[in-house]
């Protein structure tokens, strides 16, 4: 009995230090930094699609992607397809005639967060945000920048089929 | 005669240096090449997979490392190769996890019962190692791992033990002696040494590869 109290100790002692070791050590990464301003929930933008080619800036990856907007919410098709986001509240802004809206999601099987902040000027739309993975015991993040109109390109048919 | 064979030690030192740095160099180049034909660019389409073959590979290392005669801290150095410095403070905490293991295993388990448990592994030298160990006292084991050194580098090991233990632990090629995990073992079985004690130690001694890599950027 002793001896199981004392290897419990150890462990328990071991663990705790390394708990701490690692929270000391895994350095967090911010969220992409949406610009502050009077933002609204969004609804302007109900209805809309984009059509947008991304590029990870790590890697050079090329992306296509879809944003959704309805009833005040937003979804990203090319997110869904890594993890079920589903739909998430919006807000938008205006600054000198440009519409700029932003929208966090996160990911409720995996400690994914998604932020995306964009400029929307007629039916032009430039986008940027990060993908940030938050594990106990690393955090790792992608940046991502793009650009699309609300007129789908022959890749964005194809790749919806 | 004096002057050539100087000449020809000089030139073999230097072979040898070179044949280091071509070693060295290969090596690095070795592991990058690894690194890129696994694709270990770690994206939201893998990260799932990356996460769950972490953690196997997680638990793996630290029952390996724990293990005497296994050259777990070359599998370590690997993982870091693989996947940069971010990993490095999971790196950390389980080689300090794996050497406290094998410590409470030698300090705890039955000393028939490991023997018995490392033969059915097929680890015959660890099995004879802890075979050996179980019929001498505390001290006689300390000094069975220290056999073969000169009496005064017995006595200052025994001395500063936990400053051996981390040395033994960090010189490289201590897998010929039983490795971090043996050597561990032996630490426990011979208890001299304190949990605590120990603890403080191995967090010091196996924190240079990891925190070189993290604080300084060095690439594998």
């Amino acid at each position: 009995m002793v001896q199981i109290l004392q290897v419990g100790a150890i462990a328990v002692m071991t663990l705790g230090t390394g708990a701490a070791t690692l929270a000391v050590l895994n350095e967090d990464m911010p969220d992409f930094a949406v610009p502050e301003g009077a933002w609204e929930d969004g609804s302007v933008l109900d209805g809309t699609v984009f059509y947008t080619n991304d590029t990870v800036i790590e890697t050079g990856e090329e992306l296509i992607d879809e944003m959704h907007f309805r009833d005040g919410t937003f979804q990203s098709a090319m997110c869904q397809v890594y993890c079920d986001f589903g739909w998430s509240d919006y807000q938008t802004k205006e600054v000198d005639g440009v519409l700029h809206f932003t929208a966090t999601t996160k990911c409720p099987d995996a400690p994914h967060t998604v932020v995306f902040y964009g400029k929307i000027e007629g039916e032009q739309v430039t986008v940027q945000g990060t993908w940030t993975t938050r594990r106990w015991y690393w955090t790792r993040q992608i940046n991502v920048i793009g650009q699309g109109s609300t007129t789908p390109t022959e890749a964005h048919l194809a790749q919806s089929g | 005669m004096t002057s050539t064979s100087s000449r020809m030690s000089l030139s073999g030192l230097v072979f040898r240096f070179v044949l280091l740095v071509v070693f060295i160099l290969l090596a690095t180049w070795g592991a990058h090449g690894i690194r890129e034909a696994l694709n270990l660019e770690i994206m939201p389409e893998n990260e799932q997979q990356v996460h769950r073959s972490l953690m196997l590979g997680m638990v793996a290392y630290i029952v390996l490392l724990a293990l005497p005669f296994v050259p777990g801290a070359e599998i370590g150095i690997a993982i870091l190769a693989a996947f940069g410095a971010a990993i490095a403070p999971l790196i950390y905490v389980a080689t300090v996890a794996a050497m406290m293991l094998a410590y409470v295993i030698g300090r705890f388990l039955p000393v028939s019962a490991l023997a018995r448990v490392l033969q059915t592994l097929r680890l015959r030298r660890a099995a004879q190692m802890v075979a050996q160990a179980a019929e001498l006292s505390g001290h006689e084991r300390l000094e069975m791992m220290l056999k073969g050194a000169p009496g005064r580098t017995t006595r200052l090991a025994l001395r500063f033990r936990y400053v051996a233990l981390a040395l033994a632990v960090n010189t490289p090629g201590n897998s010929i002696i039983g490795g971090g995990g043996g050597i561990m073992m032996m630490a426990g079985l011979s208890g001299v040494f304190s949990p605590i004690a120990t603890l403080l130690a191995i967090m010091i001694a196996v924190a240079p590869v990891p925190l070189a890599v993290m604080f300084l950027g060095l690439s594998l």
